[in-house]
């Protein structure tokens, strides 16, 4: 039904990208406040937003290319997304508030109008349109990282989004020419025809769904400070909510997710990189998400949006503070850092908030979360994969919870190198984000209420409470057994991104060896074979003429040759010349007529 | 902005005090344990989860054994130097 109308978050978010170029850096202290707007808008508009009677809701769909673009559909999955997205881009917005960069926000500001765009869309076209705006304004964003190894890894990772986008660009149109519609709804499993499965590949790409996952922890580390945290928010969770919309209870989605669980948890247990460790537990949380939309009932998708939601929180949080280990110690490799502590006590509380919460600590948003998809799977009989979800979350409070903190702020004595002062408004979002964690993880019905189906699911239990802390508690003292053994080295690990590679290098090889050496054949059998006879040909057609067509003709040709020849000589190009040539010739006229007449 | 110099010095002295923060952890730790054998799953998922220490013992052999697999025995084969992706 098309009975609502609302300002959709986009416009507000472009509409600052357009405004942008035309200020001026110097009077940044100024136009600053204006990029709370949009998020502000956003918070508004996504808020105020009910669903009809009937639930779901739609905007009068926009006419373009005769095509119907449908902006907006608001139902409870949309809705979910929605929320955490507008808070997101808030808190975003405030930790790069010091920024007097305008392209940083323009790109920053567009990435959130294509996630706002791709969350809101009623059908394949529309998505794709906010879809590809994603994918080149999060590239900006890691080429502002500004150095040689951001331009590599931006061009990486661009490539790979160009490769997503025309994998579900191909599904759609496949789809359009087989049912006529571009409309985006659920597929059935059972259903699911070849277009359906291009489509899920182009999302599983965003996704991060390993083996096509291997973009995100090389790009997002080489990330501004700033759109790091952005881009751990979006790309990611935008490819959960278009699963959970189309691809619900596919069982494959269930398996990969796992795989993706203990993919993420087990690189991330031997990083350096603090912001690379975060990436790949990227994978690892996301991979919560996918196994709950895969194994499709009520409680595992619930706890998937749940888990989207918590994650965009508490994965923002620890960008931010891996961010300002960054900002002010120039570098956030582990080897260089430690006992850092006392010096920046309030990066690493906040910072602590986020890990806590990630581990699945009791009181904290990851535990409301993620406890619901575990037992759900295990309620729907995947024990194997609760099983396997329980393993990465060991592992997750081993790396993220214990070893990155541990290897940044402390394990060394009181660190003395030169630190930058962090700007005021990077503590206040980081604030927020922490706050915001503890108050879901205190109160979850205010995050259960927006679920999209009802759930009576009690995190709080005596028995959940014990679970959770002796997990916790005897993964730390693995910790503490194992620690001179995770201590961080130098350098960085081998993943997929070697066999994209060696797909890329044969591509080449294939290009500029085989078809290289037929080019080069062809040119020689041309220039041997070819052009010889052509030239030869074009001699014997010479002697054929002026001997044979000529004697033929009796040297009329060689007669309009010589006559030419004279004419050629008579025209001098000089004016007088030819004026006097028309003046005699008007005279003979005139001679002749007088003498006829 | 500048970081508050006392909440620093709060978290040296925690840091110094290292050794008795990790008694209580034993005995937080043993705590929970205790309370396991009074505390049990009613409706276990995983065969062994009704047994008291289940959890603390996954806890524990995961965390030692994937440290020890990934560092010890993975880690040498995929690492890399940082400039080798250049």
């Amino acid at each position: 039904m098309t009975d609502v109308s609302f300002v959709h978050p986009s416009l507000a978010f472009v509409a600052l990208a357009l405004v942008l170029p035309w200020l001026k850096a110097e009077n940044h202290a100024a136009w600053r406040w204006l990029l709370l707007l949009p998020p502000v808008v956003a918070i508004a508009s996504v808020v105020s937003l009910t669903l009809g009677p009937d639930g779901p809701r739609m905007i009068e769909p926009m006419r373009y290319l005769g095509v119907n673009l449908q902006f907006g559909r608001i139902d409870t999955l949309s809705l979910v997304f929605a929320h955490v997205f507008a808070i997101q881009s808030l808190i975003g917005m405030l930790y790069a508030l010091h920024l007097p960069e305008r392209r940083q926000h323009i790109a920053a500001s567009l990435y959130i109008a294509g996630a706002f765009g791709c969350v809101f869309a009623g059908d394949y076209l529309t998505l794709f349109i906010f879809w590809e705006l994603m994918s080149v304004a999060s590239t900006c964003l890691v080429w502002f990282g500004a150095n040689d190894r951001a331009t590599a890894a931006g061009f990486r990772y661009f490539l790979f989004h160009v490769l997503g986008g025309l994998l579900l660009l191909a599904g759609l149109l496949m789809r359009h020419q087989a049912t006529g519609s571009f409309d985006f709804m659920p597929v059935s499993p059972d259903a699911a025809r070849y277009y359906d499965w291009l489509i899920l590949a182009g999302f599983a790409v965003n996704a991060a769904v390993v083996p096509l996952h291997a973009w995100l922890p090389d790009a997002y580390p080489e990330s501004s400070v700033t759109g790091a945290v952005f881009m751990s928010a979006f790309t990611t969770k935008t490819a959960v909510y278009v699963l959970a919309r189309a691809y619900a209870g596919f069982e494959i989605l269930a398996v990969m997710g796992v795989v993706m669980c203990l993919w993420g948890v087990f690189y991330a247990t031997i990083e350096n990189n603090a912001r690379r460790i975060l990436s790949y537990h990227i994978v690892s949380q996301v991979g919560y998400m996918v196994a709950g939309i895969g194994i499709g009932t009520a409680m595992t998708i619930d706890g998937a949006c749940a888990h989207a939601y918590a994650h965009i929180l508490y994965k923002g949080l620890l960008f931010m503070g891996a961010g300002c280990l960054l900002y002010s110690a120039g570098t956030a490799k582990l080897s260089e850092l430690g006992g850092l502590a006392s010096r920046l006590p309030l990066v690493m509380i906040c910072y602590m908030v986020g890990a806590v919460s990630i581990s699945g600590m009791p009181f904290f948003n990851g535990f409301v979360s993620k406890t619901m998809t575990i037992t759900g799977a295990a309620e729907a009989h995947h024990t194997w994969l609760a099983l396997g979800m329980e393993i990465a979350a060991v592992g997750t409070f081993l790396s993220v919870g214990i070893k990155l903190p541990y290897f940044a702020f402390w394990s060394k004595p009181k660190n003395d190198m030169p630190l930058k002062p962090i700007p005021w408004n990077m503590y206040l979002g980081m604030g927020i984000s922490s706050f915001l964690c503890l108050f879901t993880g205190l109160f979850p019905q205010t995050l259960y209420s927006l679920l999209p189906y009802p759930t009576d699911y009690v995190p709080y239990t005596p028995w959940h409470l014990l679970q959770a802390s002796l997990l916790l508690g005897f993964t730390g003292l693995g910790f503490y057994y194992m620690h001179k053994v995770l201590h961080p080295k130098p350098g960085r690990n081998l993943d997929f991104d070697v066999l994209y590679r060696i797909v890329g290098r044969l591509f080449y090889g294939l290009v500029s060896v085989p078809l290289a050496f037929l080019d080069g054949l062809w040119n020689d059998v041309y220039e041997k074979l070819g052009l010889k006879g052509l030239w030869q040909s074009a001699m014997a057609t010479i002697v054929f003429d002026t001997k044979g067509i000529d004697g033929v003709l009796d040297g009329s040709a060689r007669g309009v040759r010589d006559f030419g020849g004279v004419t050629g000589r008579l025209q001098t190009g000089r004016l007088q010349d030819y004026l006097t040539g028309v003046a005699a010739l008007g005279l003979a006229i005139f001679a002749l007529v007088w003498a006829l007449w | 902005m500048k970081e508050s110099e006392t909440l620093g010095r709060l978290l040296e002295k925690a840091q110094a005090a290292s050794a008795s923060f990790r008694k209580a952890m034993y005995l937080v730790l043993l705590a929970l344990v205790v309370l396991n054998v009074f505390i049990v799953s009613h409706h276990p998922h995983f065969p062994g989860e009704e047994i008291p220490g289940f959890w603390a013992a996954f806890g524990l052999i995961f965390a030692v054994v994937m440290s020890f697999v990934l560092k010890k025995i993975i880690f040498p084969v995929i690492h890399r130097t940082e400039e080798s992706y250049d």
